[in-house]
């Protein structure tokens, strides 16, 4: 059930409406963990075996571990059954894929069997890691045990973060579970805001550069120069979009129900340096990394050699997270690789003295690279492209001008709002404009095609 | 956080504070901005009337580009009815080998002089989608009506859409999204509730009468892809285009398309999903006060095997039956001479015009037209 489908809108009229008579009862949680079942079960009812399986599974387990002075073992219990579900159901054709690779230029005959027909659960990875946060939480003693199932269980699957995120940290999002949330008339103003934001940025934009980026993608080899870079640039902002417009449009509807979810985006194309970009994207998943990743490898305690060592296999281990591909490994390994080495030139005075718009495009340009492997069916196409948009003739790049205008315009948006021209946006005529086009843009404009989200593949 | 190795902050807390997103409305806001939308999406269509005049002419009919505008085609009823007697079907009525001067309409006002009828057919407009133009856009329809009845869509499980897999047909959005079982339509539950709550909005009416005329049925963004340089405002026309005055298919007799005798099955009206649709329809007019008169065929029966034939023949008995049970006036024209026909079931030029005297020549039809007449002739006299 996407959220910009009449589908949702149904489902979400009513339970809200509920969720709203219910809130005066001691019902209101059980209520949630039901619309969050049947929202997820949307897609498969099976699904809720492995969700359930996860849940009960954390759920027992900082059960025992209060009761038992071999908290670590049953930590490691946690995080091996975690992940093993998880490489199950998303790395395991991948292993052995390659495994057989291994074994075929070893010489080796027999082969292993590919598993196929395994389905992978819509966003396994999102609440896997949110569920695993809890277990991690306790063992630190930064949060007291969760008495109550049902609460948990509402934790973990909560319908608007379920799939995608932003993952939410059990310290934050479990105490707003167990304190009647108070609902306030600007949080349910704020909600309305971020969810037609969300679904403009979703219905608008992104899905309007999917269609210029996906045959740029689908067939790399004929493609111009031009064409290259202006379907990546496309793919970036798509992403983008896609990704924040969902985040946009699942804070909203928490919001409305009176949750407040993390904020998972920060305008990540205005920043100056990649550590500023990793702190702007996808923020919920880069700071998980951080403190169950990169923390307790180390940090920056011990040295600039194990500092970056920890750098690089934190932001690889996030790219392995978003799929079993070698072109999301080497989208990491990019990325990592990027950041230990511009890390000295980041800190210098030089650096800072290089005007900002510069260095923005600077770090633009870096992601814009990496995005090429991420989005590629393939290393062989992604290399393909990365030769192409250097190497192939400059031709009509055939992109709307339209698209073009757009993306401009939203850069500058993007700037004003971190600028000193900030002010524009908080006149009261310039907010009703910008939403009376973006509701009359999104009922007259689009098409009824309902494109699911990027994000909901990891 | 600058960057990921500053360890001594919780940014997944710290980030979320502040002023994350500055474009946010509070309570007047949104009034203001739902009052505004609302306001602009009532008017739309209204004022877009302005912008693209209608000229109603007395053969216009909706081109066969077109044929999903029912917004125009709306327009168009809307316009004719108040001075004419709409003729309501599928290309039989539209006049598929003919151009529209010599379509059904147009003949019977030359054969019936000081009649009123306009073309109010649709290509492809199957009983079943017929129904849901009925239902959505004719309600401006007042008084005489004469509907066409096509047994011809109840000729085979195919075009009664029985068969049990996705098939491609004319109007799917018109058909009943929930509350009748077809099998070949297999739009998903998102799509059917997409089509009947949009079917509802007079601006989603104006949105596809864009995409129809002026985008390749597309939508903006899409046709934006395929005209990257093209500016879309400069898309919109001036007025609603005139018809084109030339039939759609080449009007060439049957029997030179057509080698073999047709075993046509005519399935059961019992079962007729097309069948049980046309029912509706003439209750929907009924309903409405409308005084109807229905036509049912004639389909070239040259074309036929004699036990096809025997089959058609009990079918339109059983049509006519049911018609003379709800009081409504109609005719069984006798199948046309076999170079009057185009296929199966158009008449060529020559085909219309012997329908036309047909139908002059039937005293229930002549009452019935001039009891319309006339209801004309004191609604424009006061």
């Amino acid at each position: 059930m996407l959220f910009h489908t009449w589908h949702f809108l149904l489902f979400f009229l009513v339970v809200y409406t509920i969720y709203l008579i219910l809130r005066r009862t001691s019902y209101w949680t059980h209520w949630l963990l039901f619309a969050s079942c049947v929202f997820y079960g949307w897609w498969s009812p099976i699904y809720l075996l492995l969700i359930l399986y996860s849940t009960l599974l954390d759920y027992l387990i900082v059960y025992w571990m209060e009761k038992s002075s071999r908290k670590r073992t049953w930590l490691a219990v946690s995080i091996v059954s975690n992940l093993s579900v998880l490489a199950a159901f998303k790395y395991l054709a991948f292993f052995t894929d390659n495994l057989n690779g291994l074994l075929q230029w070893c010489g080796v005959v027999s082969r292993l069997e590919v598993p196929v027909g395994f389905l992978l659960p819509v966003g396994i990875s999102f609440y896997t890691f949110q569920s695993m946060s809890y277990t991690i939480d306790f063992y630190r003693g930064q949060i007291p045990r969760e008495t109550s199932f049902i609460r948990f269980a509402a934790y973990v699957s909560l319908f608007p973060q379920l799939v995608a995120g932003p993952i939410e940290r059990a310290r934050k999002l479990l105490p707003q579970l167990q304190h009647l949330p108070k609902l306030k008339l600007d949080m349910v103003t704020d909600g309305a805001s971020l969810f037609v934001i969300g679904m403009f940025k979703k219905v608008a934009i992104a899905d309007y550069l999917a269609m210029y980026a996906d045959p740029v993608f689908a067939n790399p080899a004929i493609q111009s120069a031009s064409a290259l870079w202006l379907g990546t640039i496309a793919f970036a902002w798509q992403i983008y979009f896609d990704f924040s417009g969902y985040t946009d449009m699942a804070r909203g509807i928490a919001k409305m129900m009176g949750f407040d979810l993390m904020r998972n985006f920060r305008h990540p194309y205005l920043a100056t340096s990649l550590g500023d970009f990793w702190s702007r994207w996808h923020i919920s998943l880069s700071s998980w990394f951080k403190d169950y990743v990169y923390i307790p490898l180390g940090g920056n305690r011990h040295g600039r050699w194990r500092t970056n060592r920890n750098l690089m296999l934190t932001i690889l281990l996030s790219g392995f997270w978003h799929g079993a591909a070698w072109t999301y490994v080497v989208w990491g390994c990019i990325h990592g690789v990027a950041m230990v080495a511009s890390r000295p030139l980041e800190r210098s005075p030089k650096y800072e003295a290089v005007p900002r718009v510069f260095r923005q495009i600077l770090v633009f340009l870096v992601v814009l690279l990496a995005w090429v492997f991420f989005r590629a069916t393939s290393v062989e196409d992604a290399l393909t492209i990365l030769r192409g948009m250097f190497l192939a003739g400059w031709t009509d790049p055939v992109c709307p001008w339209i698209l073009v205008a757009m993306v401009s315009g939203i850069w500058v948006y993007q700037w004003t709002t971190e600028s000193k021209l900030s002010w524009i946006w908080k006149l009261a005529a310039i907010r009703i404009g910008m939403f009376c086009g973006m509701v009359l843009y999104l009922m007259f404009i689009p098409g009824t095609r309902q494109a699911p989200f990027i994000y909901f593949q990891f | 956080m600058t960057e990921l190795p500053s360890e001594s902050t919780d940014q997944s807390i710290t980030t979320d504070s502040g002023d994350e997103f500055p474009l946010r409305l509070n309570l007047s806001q949104w009034f203001v901005t739902v009052a505004i939308v609302v306001s602009v999406a009532w008017a739309a269509p209204s004022v877009w009337k302005w912008v693209e005049p209608f000229e109603e002419t007395s053969d216009y009919r909706l081109p066969v580009d077109w044929s999903e505008d029912y917004w125009t085609y709306q327009r168009h009823v809307n316009e004719a009815a108040k001075s004419k007697i709409m003729i309501v079907g599928d290309s039989v009525v539209w006049g598929e080998y003919v151009r529209p001067k010599e379509a059904l309409h147009a003949c019977l006002n030359k054969e019936m002089p000081g009649s009123v009828f306009a073309n109010g057919g649709v290509n492809g407009m199957h009983p079943l989608a017929l129904q849901g133009l009925i239902d959505w856009h004719t309600r401006g329809v007042q008084g005489g009506l004469l509907l066409h009845c096509n047994l011809l869509w109840t000729s085979s499980i195919e075009r009664d859409l029985q068969v049990d897999e996705a098939v491609s047909f004319n109007h799917p959005d018109l058909l009943p999204q929930f509350n009748s079982r077809i099998a070949s339509y297999r739009a998903n539950t998102e799509r059917r509730l997409s089509t009947v709550i949009q079917e509802r909005f007079g601006y989603r009416q104006l949105v596809r009468h864009w995409r129809v005329t002026n985008f390749a049925f597309q939508n903006i963004p899409a046709w934006s892809i395929e005209h990257p340089y093209e500016l879309p405002w400069r898309r919109f026309r001036s007025t609603a285009t005139p018809p084109k005055d030339k039939p759609h298919s080449k009007p060439v007799v049957w029997s030179k398309k057509i080698r073999r005798p047709l075993d046509l099955a005519w399935i059961d009206l019992k079962v007729s999903n097309q069948w049980l649709a046309f029912q509706r329809c003439v209750s929907i007019f009924q309903q409405r006060g409308n005084d109807l008169f229905v036509v049912v065929g004639p389909i070239n029966e040259h074309c036929l095997t004699a036990e096809s034939r025997e089959r058609y023949h009990q079918r339109t008995a059983e049509v006519s039956r049911w018609l003379s049970e709800q009081n409504v006036c109609h005719i069984v024209p006798t199948t046309l001479p076999t170079d009057e026909y185009g296929d199966a079931s158009h008449p060529l030029a020559k085909g219309y015009h012997s329908l036309a005297l047909q139908l002059r020549s039937s005293v229930e039809f002549q009452d019935w037209v001039l009891a319309n007449r006339q209801e004309f002739s004191i609604a424009t006299e006061e």
